[in-house]
């Protein structure tokens, strides 16, 4: 009986293993899979459009689109008090530098109004080469996300020829990608420096090297 | 309360007692170090989380009063083992030391390499001045009164100033959009996070801005009441959890 077992087993394994022959990749964000509900009764996106899908690194691509909030806005979804339009992507493989509602820059939430037609525009520029597949989206605060149309982009070029440079209002000229990491690093190299030494010294001489150098280093602790 | 030290004598071992002995402690040093960055950095992640990992989150009221306050925990647990067990005041120093360890691999690798974010917005922020201090006032003291009122009180207080040189920088502001952001809210829009939204940060919330300049003090002043009721708390926890009562039925 051990011995069937053992056996329907391993000829199970190898089915199974079959499957690996013909692993598929995943092509979209699941945005079919969200609930009807959501999809159909929340924010509703029409006319999304994309300028281009095909562009280089630190070259900027924009989304524009209009988005319809619904008047029957279902009972069970918290109302889009705090609603952030977003971009779906794996990581940021873009960057987004203007954002537009109505035909206003916007930096933060905004409260939708139920009923209420918007039109949209964001600004992105591209950071690191590859092909990804991109939505438009809203996190709605305790709802979750509502996910626009998608799009696969395109990005070409050399990761190194990326640039942000911001000007603050000092006038100062700062790149983003490396602003602040030298003067990170070294104040976590000036404390780990000390606490190294001081890890060694109260770590091997007991504590009292500090006040009694020539104590120093009597293992106190293996008892006989 | 003091911790009693003992007049035993103690004569070391030699030999290949004292090789096997060694040989056995730096195993266990060894594991105790991978324990130490793996539990602190679990129980900092599940806890401060967000606050450490993001510079746009690093606000002047819930950062130095959430950091110290879990931050404090495991350095006095393993403190209180190893200045009660070992006479080695090192606990809060090492525990601190072997979150950074395990902050900074997950910093480059997950959030740099695996998911594209530049590491100037993940820097995570440092404990070790206040680690430093509490391990001096309990080496200096020989009190868990002590070292929970003035060490305690420290480690919160020398949260904001310590981290000051390397977060301040991100303060500037950027005119931007129309509005003002600071280099560090400006990080929050364009590096885009899919599950991050704006109105998640939890930044200055509450009402401590009535009082100006002063909200990085008073978080502070506030942090550090509640570090001194946290660190004793803890130093109990790890003596609960060093005890060798089951070993003596070995």
């Amino acid at each position: 009986m051990k011995q069937l077992l053992i056996k329907c087993m391993v000829s199970l394994g190898f089915v199974l293993s079959l499957y690996t022959l013909n692993i598929a990749t995943v092509m979209a964000h699941g945005e079919k899979a969200l609930e009807p509900f959501i999809r159909m009764r929340t924010i509703q996106w029409y006319d999304v459009q994309w300028d281009k899908q095909k562009f280089n690194v630190n070259e900027e691509v924009s989304v524009s689109g209009k988005f319809h909030v619904a008047e029957d806005w279902p009972v069970s979804v918290p109302k889009p008090e705090a609603a952030f339009l977003n971009i779906s992507t794996p990581g940021p493989v873009l960057i987004r530098t203007e954002r537009y509602l109505n035909g206003k820059p916007f930096m933060n939430s905004v409260a939708l109004q139920p009923g209420g037609d918007y039109n949209f525009k964001i600004v992105l520029k591209g950071r690191l080469p590859g092909r990804y597949h991109i939505h438009p989206f809203f996190n709605l605060k305790d709802a979750g996300q509502v996910m626009g149309p998608g799009v696969w982009l395109e990005i070409t070029g050399s990761p190194s020829d990326f640039s942000n440079e911001v000007k603050t209002i000092n006038g100062e000229l700062i790149d983003m990608e490396t602003y602040g990491l030298g003067n990170g690093i070294f104040w976590h190299l000036f404390w780990g420096l000390l606490a190294t030494a001081w890890l060694g010294c109260s770590g091997g001489c007991d504590g009292r090297c500090l006040f009694h150098a020539t104590e120093c280093c009597k293992p106190v602790w293996k008892m006989n | 309360m003091s911790v009693n030290i003992s007049n035993r004598s103690f004569r070391p071992y030699t030999g290949e007692k004292a090789r096997i002995t060694r040989a056995y402690d730096y195993l266990v040093l060894v594991l105790a170090l991978f324990l130490f960055i793996g539990s602190f950095h679990l129980h900092f992640a599940l806890t401060v989380g967000d606050w450490d990992f993001w510079v746009d989150w690093k606000d002047r009221q819930w950062w130095p009063l959430v950091t110290p306050l879990m931050g404090i925990t495991f350095p006095a647990a393993v403190q209180s083992v190893m200045w009660t067990k070992f006479r080695l005041p090192m606990g809060a120093t090492l525990c601190v030391a072997a979150l950074l360890i395990g902050t900074w691999v997950t910093r480059i690798f997950a959030y740099h390499y695996w998911n594209y974010f530049p590491i100037n917005m993940v820097l995570p922020a440092t404990m070790l001045p206040g680690a430093l201090v509490l391990d001096a006032i309990l080496m200096l003291s020989n009190s868990l009164t002590v070292t929970a009122v003035l060490g305690g009180a420290s480690f919160a207080l020398l949260f904001y100033p310590s981290n000051w040189p390397l977060f301040g920088m991100f303060h500037v502001p950027v005119e931007y959009g129309n509005g003002q952001l600071t280099v560090a809210d400006l990080f929050g829009f364009e590096y885009i996070r899919t599950g991050m939204p704006e109105y998640l940060r939890i930044i200055e919330r509450g009402t401590l801005r009535t009082y100006g300049q002063y909200a990085a003090p008073l978080a502070a002043f506030c942090s550090a009441l509640l570090c001194i009721l946290m660190y004793t708390l803890w130093w109990f926890i790890g003596k609960w959890f060093a005890t060798v009562r089951y070993l003596n039925k070995i």
